[in-house]
């Protein structure tokens, strides 16, 4: 089980960097920096 | 108001950081009660941690609504907290130990009584303020992201609920407070991450992003060094 725990918090570290990269690179262009 | 009370929550939470996190084995003379395995005292820790990185940055901010989820989420977090202190009230130490114990359990029963009605009542003050409406040009969350949550909340059920299924199934030894502990962590994760589904500005959700990150990060680093240290003695 704690591992099951843990590795549900890995895998929402994973999705939520992955979000996370997905909406700066949104802020960048809005923002004329790339 | 908002703003200096944040900073309050922060200065509560640094000295929890320090004694959970970095001395788990010195729970008996420096905690409200005695925490065993170390690793139970670090995952708690880690929580408190993460919570002084996101009041502080909400000390430092000049908007309300990237905090709103994460204030949600504290508000039940210590109202849950109150409870499981109130469910389990002969663990605690009463203020029959050293000096920091006994300090740091008066400290605990002030905070835990007050905080679930001053933070909830912050977050109402202040959802009045905000409009909901993104600001022009601003990045969108998009809908499979509004799924963090829900798997948090059955965990936190199962933890709250019913904490001899999760004594019976975890990797070192939990006792009935410490497995409520872990189910009130989980529900303040659940409670924000449900906030935020209904909410699609970035702008929301990053602080909270950011938080996730650096609780599971001080959660992966302070189970790595727990692991060996699963002595049940004295557990409460």
């Amino acid at each position: 089980m704690t591992w099951l725990y843990l590795g549900g918090l890995l895998a929402g570290d994973v999705a939520l960097a992955v979000l996370y990269r997905s909406m700066s690179r949104q802020e960048r262009l809005r923002d004329g920096a790339v | 108001m908002t703003h200096w009370a944040s900073l309050v929550v922060f200065a509560i939470l640094v000295p929890a950081l320090i004694i959970l996190w970095g001395l788990p084995d010195r729970t008996a003379d420096a905690w409200a009660w005695w925490i065993v395995p170390d690793a139970s005292a670090i995952f708690l820790g880690a929580g408190y941690g993460a919570g002084a990185y996101f009041f502080l940055r909400t000390f430092l901010g000049r908007q309300w609504h990237p905090s709103a989820a994460g204030v949600l989420g504290a508000a039940f977090f210590a109202g849950l907290m109150l409870i499981a202190t109130l469910i389990h009230w002969d663990k605690f130490n009463h203020g029959d130990a050293p000096l920091v114990g006994a300090l740091v359990f008066y400290g605990w029963v002030g905070v835990y009584i007050v905080s679930p009605f001053v933070v909830m009542g912050l977050w109402c003050l202040n959802r009045r303020t905000d409009s909901g409406q993104p600001a022009p040009s601003e990045p969108i969350v998009p809908q499979r992201a509004r799924l963090v949550g829900v798997g948090a909340l059955a965990a936190a059920a199962v933890f709250l609920l019913s904490p001899q299924t999760m004594i019976d199934a975890w990797g070192w030894r939990l006792t009935p407070l410490t497995a409520r502990v872990i189910g009130c962590l989980t529900a303040q994760v659940a409670v924000g991450a449900l906030w935020l589904s209904v909410d699609r500005r970035w702008s929301a959700w990053r602080l909270i992003v950011q938080t996730y990150f650096v609780a599971t990060a001080l959660l992966l680093v302070g189970a790595a060094r727990a692991r060996g240290t699963t002595s049940t003695a004295g557990a409460r």
